[in-house]
């Protein structure tokens, strides 16, 4: 073992006292100011955020509406793998699909052509989703094929990454921690770097559909997560 | 990487002369610098100033808690699985990165972009120990087939056209003649795809280091990051020493203003924060992790008055904004960063013999601290690059025979007078453009006519007139 740790933080121990005084303690204001939203307004905003981002985004009455739709986006002969059925919002996940005669493939196999998720969040500022890792929650699925197609629950839409983390925090970024990896997604995988031209589906999916159930469990105005600001 | 920051002047005229060159680096810079402008300051002016200066204020907290955060974040990592190793120079930080490929029999990497590993020289040391190294991100794959090497930070490629990475497709993949962009990028996807599920080390960088949970957070849009982050077994992230933030709150402000101003986006297609190896149950992600927290450098920078350079969060702002880079490129700076970051930290963390001319490569108009996310005063830093570059004397020589002879003939009135009329005739005869090094003025400006008459002979005159 070398002394490279202990020689670097000796270096900047011994330079430390001279940097700048700081302030400390700092509000943080977020970086999309926003207003007071209820429930439908932060639906509405997520909506138009996501839509941006080249998301598609299906607004549906319940769960049978959600699988008929996704029956429809998987079509024939096409490959699915999807996430266990704990983490997909849609009852009986597995059944509908085998029902439905969907050419299930496991969760990570880089053969699949569509990929089926819930998520862990979504952040109307941005219209982005949030995933945190865990089992059941494959990751590739989101990844590896061409077609992502993720189901949001109506009560997961917060304001923004802020108030995301603030959630987090409440909860002594346990949850946070626990999981291996958490990645914020904001619209299909894109590329500029050729002749500056946006060009959608670089390595990841090129398609990112967003279906939203209208879910029962969104009491309206219990939001829980209204920051008013 | 061969530093050739010395030749900046040569190597700027090339890249001005370059007509296919200079086209696509003024359309990349200055989309982007339009892209920043309406992102940052999209809920007004106000607004996007406080933001700026939020952002400052956590990178500077950063920086005077740096030794602390450090250590608690070397201690989160390990908590979750990483194994955290330290690096005091660029051959430390390549050994450690051969050790774990050799210890893992790696025989292919994919890595992800990464500036840093482009500074210590990492994928030459790879390759000479018989490893394959496949960039995956795709401006800097086109690199690596083309042998070529990034010219700014973010937009590795702003230098090429779309029509010469066709070219290159075509030559050296046999691609099927296409126009479209998008095609160009599937094809690519395809070849890289398969590198992907093949390799058995994946290699990146880090934006950010969140202390409190010990999260190396990455932005990216390809998803090229994400595949390799979670396909092969073993992932290895080199770090700067300078890439902490102490909190997640922090990390907020940092990563939404880093996209904001790099690309004007709000948030990059897929945001990373990575908490170590896979979990038992987890089914993907990497099964080793390692994070290397490299210095090769920084903390002299940490201890010196260039300090608040560290504070850049590579954001590539200051280059899109910079007049000298929109003409020049990248490539003239000679080194791993360009623009006026590079200008500042390549003779800092190269030597100020190394990169002589790259404090004189701005005009110190003061866009790259007014576009700068974190407000670094770069133009601050670089007049006390000149002041240093005399108080060493590491000069030019042209620079030096110029200002001794300037020395000479001020120094005395006869002189002084003969200068001046010398300049008025020999100026009807002054070639337009200049010979040697001072080339460089004469390419942008015609040189200025002497008046008929100096001011003294005026003065004289007059004064016999009365
Ligand atoms: S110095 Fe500022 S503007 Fe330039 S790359 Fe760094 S953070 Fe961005």
């Amino acid at each position: 073992m070398s002394d490279a740790r202990k020689n670097i933080l000796g270096r900047l121990r011994a330079a430390q006292a001279d940097l700048p005084e700081i302030e400390e303690t700092v509000d943080f204001r977020p970086m999309v100011p926003s207003k007071a939203l209820n429930s439908a307004e932060l639906r509405a905003h997520f909506i138009r955020e996501a839509t941006k981002l080249n998301c598609i985004i299906h607004e549906v009455e319940d769960e049978d509406a959600a699988f008929a739709v996704i029956s429809q986006l998987v079509g024939a002969n096409r490959r699915v793998a999807a996430w266990d059925d704990a983490s997909v919002p849609i009852a009986g996940f597995t059944m509908r699909m085998a029902n439905a005669g969907f050419q299930r493939v496991s969760a990570e196999s880089p053969h699949a052509e569509i990929g089926i998720t819930g998520v862990d969040a979504a952040l109307a500022a941005t219209g982005s989703l949030v995933f945190m890792s865990a089992p059941g929650k494959v990751r590739s699925t989101s990844l590896l094929p061409a077609t992502h197609i993720a189901i949001v629950r109506a009560m997961q839409i917060v304001t923004d990454l802020e108030t995301w983390f603030a959630q987090q925090r409440d909860d002594a970024l346990t949850m946070f921690q626990d999981a291996s990896n958490v990645i914020i997604i904001s619209g299909p995988s894109r590329t500029a770097d050729i002749g500056m031209e946006l060009v959608l589906g670089a390595h990841g999916p090129h398609t990112l559909h967003i279906i939203l159930p209208i879910a029962h469990d969104d009491p309206a105005g219990s939001l829980p997560d209204v920051r008013p600001i | 990487m061969q530093i050739k920051s010395n030749n900046f002047i040569p190597a700027a005229q090339i890249g001005i002369n370059d007509a296919e060159q200079a086209a696509a680096v003024r359309k990349g810079t200055t989309g982007a610098y339009n892209n920043r402008l309406a992102a940052v300051f999209a809920d007004g002016k106000a607004h996007g100033e406080a933001m700026r200066r939020q952002a400052a204020a956590a990178k500077r907290r950063t920086l005077k808690h740096l030794p602390d955060l450090l250590e608690q974040a070397e201690a989160r990592m390990q908590a979750n699985g990483t194994v955290v190793l330290w690096a005091e120079s660029a051959e430390e930080a390549n050994q450690h990165v051969l050790d774990i490929a050799q210890r893992h029999a790696v025989k292919r990497v994919a890595k992800a972009k990464s500036m840093l590993s482009e500074e210590i020289g990492l994928n030459a040391v790879l390759q000479s120990a018989d490893i394959e190294v496949v960039e995956t991100d795709l401006g800097e794959y086109i690199l690596q087939i083309n042998g070529e090497k990034p010219s700014h930070i973010v937009a590795p490629i702003v230098h090429k056209s779309k029509e010469s990475v066709r070219d290159l497709f075509i030559d050296k993949h046999a691609m099927p003649y296409t126009d479209d962009a998008g095609e160009m990028t599937q094809f690519a996807r395809q070849i890289l795809r398969e590198k992907f599920l093949s390799a058995e080390m994946g290699i990146t960088g880090g934006n950010f280091i969140i202390a409190e949970t010990g999260s190396v957070c990455l932005v990216t849009n390809e998803g090229n990051a994400r595949l390799v982050t979670t396909i092969p077994p073993v992932h290895v992230a080199v770090v700067g020493i300078e890439k902490l933030v102490g909190t997640v709150e922090e990390y907020a402000t940092l990563t939404q203003m880093l996209t904001r101003s790099a690309t004007g986006q709000t948030m990059t297609v897929y945001t990373h924060m990575l908490n170590g190896p896979r979990r038992p149950g987890e089914k993907d992600g990497p099964e080793h992790s390692y994070v290397i927290l490299i210095d090769n450098g920084r903390s002299k920078i940490y201890a010196s008055n260039y300090a608040e350079a560290l504070a850049c969060i590579r954001c590539g702002a200051c280059l899109n904004g910079c007049p000298v880079y929109r003409s020049t490129g990248g490539h003239a700076y000679g080194w791993v960063y360009p623009g006026p970051i590079g200008a500042v930290i390549t003779p800092l963390l190269q030597g100020l013999e190394n990169a002589k001319q790259l404090p004189h490569a701005s005009s110190l108009c003061g866009m790259c601290k007014e576009v700068c996310p974190v407000d670094i005063d770069l133009p601050r830093m670089l007049l006390d690059l000149r002041h240093d570059l005399v108080e060493v004397g590491v000069t030019d020589r042209t620079w030096d025979w110029g200002i001794a002879g300037w020395k000479t003939v001020n120094k005395s009135p006869r002189l002084f007078e003969l200068s001046g009329k010398a300049a008025a005739r020999g100026g009807r005869f002054a070639p337009s453009q200049l010979p040697g090094p001072l080339g460089g003025w004469t390419m942008y400006r015609s040189l200025p006519s002497f008046a008929p008459k100096s001011f003294r002979q005026m003065w004289r005159e007059r004064n016999s007139d009365e």
